[in-house]
């Protein structure tokens, strides 16, 4: 099953980031933690044979995303260790998901996916104001 | 004394008279400045029970020891008066270059009392006040105000004044700052305009040449040197946009108010967006004094309806009053709205929710075209412009719009107070107290009412903070509330400290502090300086008459949940608003009925306040 899966980067100096990818599932029902790992291994697969400039960056520290000269220019490292930087920088909150308007923090939660199924996976980087 | 010229500056305008005492450093290290000094000298000197805009009403410019040093963002000047709107105690601070001028006028405070006969302004200078005509200036736009008072004086003049609605005692009034080189000030809520017009006091003018000697610049440059790179990380978003940048984030996560908190997803966001704004009427950044940031934008309207407005860029607060909370998506209406706004000198926030309150009580019914002389419909944006003008020269609906929503609300009766958004009569802004947990409480405690500069709302918008839980929250507000007390004494820009310095209290503010003053406080003295703040502030309030009845919410947000988006069902009912007072009265050591108790006054070092609280 394919799925649609938008990241939003908000509060970059470019404003709002909107990507998407589509995502092809072994199970339309697994585990949050492996939703992670399929996003980001087909990614940087994605990104290894130039078929997109470079990763949705949802997990990368702010100051990486703020200072890199493109949010295309930074290098994936190997699937593993962008799959574990995703899955720690998830434990850590440094962003959260979203599946049918529906945060969802728990990396062990089970969810059950249709292909119509709005999943977000949302980064708002250090703001201030009002 | 370092970082201070030790002066007051007391203006009576009744008398056309002004002296000049001084303070100590003992003051000084109990109260620091701004904020500080502006409660302590209102508790003492204003009698409970003063109407706000009588002439026994008094209000204090002050400004703090960091302002006109090398520290940046210390570019704030607080306004401290009991406020029209609340009749309670309220600061307000504006940015530009008149907090340094004032400062090398050589008064860390002024204060200003009685009522002059006639129009005048006010010309503050090293050797103190000169009383100026302005009966020529009275009924002009506050832009308008400044130039021409800039231009009787001499160069280097900064200015702040009021315009018509001031004038005509709108209580939600306020004072407007422009100066001349770049970004303007607002001293926007809680009123601060109908005390100035009250008192007949069209404007206040600051000029002098005195510098501020600072102990350690070396010790200034390496602080600077170290909170250099997070606030370039942490402003990067609010230096390309400003504020406005907040509207699409805020809204994605479900917290935008849209007609009047009917919903909090809006989906005319996009129109409205920084990002829309940014790519349509982007002229040039502006900035305050001496900031990095560059956080203010001017915007010039191409085309449209509204084509040739040049004004400066709407803030995120102004879109959600005269933008969303009105259903109002037409976004040359809004900054030409703001323009208005600044123009005749009305708080943006408390006039859009004030009106939002008016068309949804048209909408139900409570309302009618009779009592109001025209239709009220949610995104009419015509009717929203003639509206403000209205209010500031109170004319026929405009006149009720001007006393603002929750004098309405009563009025009308019936269910009208459901549809109120508003804590202890401020109308409140737009971080919302349904989806940020923190913020429930914060605005039921805040000082000043519903003000998102009480507890600040920044850190709890971060992925990493749980904001749809109440455990944990009475301590964030608490430390929190003291946070901003701290930084409106140090009257420095929140956006600088919160992501250069930090958006708690932490060891980089007592280094500040004792960089430019060459004191020793520990982190533990500076926090207690925040807290006797508070307390302060707190006790002026009791003193007219508030207590734990008072510390609640709007009907709205305890009874009606968020009916769609990402925190769809969330709002804090009333018993969990009373666990979370419980728990945050208790942190502060105050009774159940939320008063100071006398020891905790006492541990403070106001125990002379006590006796007054009857606690």
């Amino acid at each position: 099953m394919t799925v649609t899966v938008t990241t939003i980067l908000f509060g970059l100096p470019k404003g709002r980031r909107r990507l998407r990818v589509d995502l092809a599932l072994p199970a339309s029902t697994l585990t949050v933690r492996e939703l992670i790992a399929q996003k980001v291994a087909q990614e940087v697969a994605e990104v290894a044979a130039q078929q997109r400039p470079g990763l949705s960056g949802e997990y990368l520290d702010p100051e990486e995303l703020i200072r890199a000269p493109s949010l295309d220019a930074l290098a994936p490292g190997t699937v593993a260790e962008e799959i574990g930087r995703a899955q720690q920088a998830f434990a850590a909150r440094a962003y959260m998901i979203v599946i049918d308007e529906q945060p969802i923090w728990d990396p062990d939660a089970v969810v059950t996916l249709v292909p119509q199924s709005r999943i977000e996976f949302i980064k708002i980087l250090p703001l201030v104001g009002g | 004394m370092h970082g201070y010229s030790g002066r007051i500056l007391n203006v009576d305008l009744s008398r056309q008279q002004a002296d000049i005492e001084t303070f100590d450093e003992a003051f000084a290290q109990t109260y620091l400045g701004g904020n500080g000094f502006a409660i302590r000298l209102l508790y003492d000197r204003l009698a409970p029970g003063v109407d706000p805009l009588s002439p026994e009403n008094m209000i204090v410019l002050a400004v703090g020891p960091v302002t006109d040093t090398l520290v940046p963002g210390a570019t704030r000047c607080c306004a401290g008066t009991k406020s029209p709107l609340t009749g309670l105690f309220f600061d307000t601070t504006f940015g530009g270059m008149f907090a340094a001028a004032q400062k090398r006028a050589g008064f860390e405070a002024v204060v200003i009392s009685g009522q002059a006969p006639e129009p005048m302004y006010l010309l503050i200078s090293e050797d103190g006040a000169a009383f100026k005509p302005a009966a020529d200036l009275w009924g002009q736009y506050t832009r308008d105000t400044n130039v021409a008072i800039r231009e009787r004086e001499a160069a280097g003049t900064e200015v702040l004044s009021i315009g018509p609605a001031g004038e005509n005692r709108v209580r939600y009034a306020c004072a407007v700052h422009s100066w001349e080189k770049s970004r303007d000030g607002v001293a926007g809520r809680g009123g601060l305009g109908a005390v100035m017009g009250a008192k007949n006091l069209k404007a206040v003018a600051v000029q002098g040449q005195r510098k501020t000697s600072t102990a350690d610049p070396e010790a200034v440059k390496t602080l600077l040197g170290e909170i250099r790179e997070p606030m370039k990380v942490g402003t990067a978003g609010l230096k390309e946009y400003g504020t406005t940048i907040l509207v699409n984030v805020i809204n994605k996560i479900g917290g935008l108010g849209v007609r009047n908190l009917q919903t909090e997803v809006y989906d005319k966001a996009d129109a409205i967006s920084g990002e829309t704004f940014k790519e349509a009427y982007f002229d040039k950044d502006t900035t305050c004094f001496k900031c990095p940031v560059a956080c203010g934008k001017d915007f010039h309207v191409h085309e449209g309806e509204f084509a040739g407005t040049q004004w400066k860029m709407p803030e995120y607060e102004t879109i959600f009053a005269l933008g969303s909370m009105l259903d109002n998506a037409d976004k040359g209406s809004i900054v030409k709205a703001n323009e208005l706004c600044d123009q005749l000198g009305l708080d943006t926030i408390s006039l859009g929710v004030t009106f939002a309150f008016a068309f949804e009580c048209y909408e139900k019914g409570l309302l009618t075209r009779e009592r109001c002389g025209r239709e009220l419909n949610f995104g009419d944006y015509r009717t929203i412009l003639d509206l403000i003008a209205d209010t500031a020269y109170r004319r026929g609906l405009g006149d009720v719009l001007a006393e603002g929503s929750v004098r309405i609300a009563a009025q009308l009766g019936g269910d009208a107070a459901h549809y109120l958004y508003a804590v202890k009569s401020l109308e409140m802004p737009a971080h919302s107290a349904r989806v940020l947990k923190g913020m429930s409480l914060g605005y039921a405690t805040a000082t000043r009412g519903g003000s998102h500069h009480d507890t600040r709302p920044t850190l709890q918008y971060g992925t990493d903070h749980d904001n749809t839980t109440p455990v944990g929250k009475p301590e964030f507000v608490m430390q929190n509330q003291h946070f901003t007390a701290v930084g409106d004494s140090l009257t420095q820009c929140r956006f600088v400290s919160e992501r250069g310095f930090g958006g708690m209290l932490n060891e980089y503010y007592p280094r500040m502090i004792n960089a430019v003053t060459g004191w020793n406080l520990s982190l533990q003295d500076v926090e207690r300086i925040g807290e006797r703040v508070w307390n302060l502030e707190r006790a002026f309030n009791v003193r007219e008459g508030i207590g734990h009845d008072q510390d609640v919410l709007p009907h709205r947000v305890m009874y009606e949940p968020v009916p769609e988006g990402m925190h769809k069902g969330m709002h804090c009912p009333p018993e969990e608003l009373q666990a979370m007072l419980e728990q945050y009265y208790a942190l502060r050591g105050w009774t159940p009925g939320g008063i100071p108790t006398p020891e905790k006054l006492e541990s403070l070092g106001l125990a002379v306040v006590a006796g007054d609280l009857g606690s």
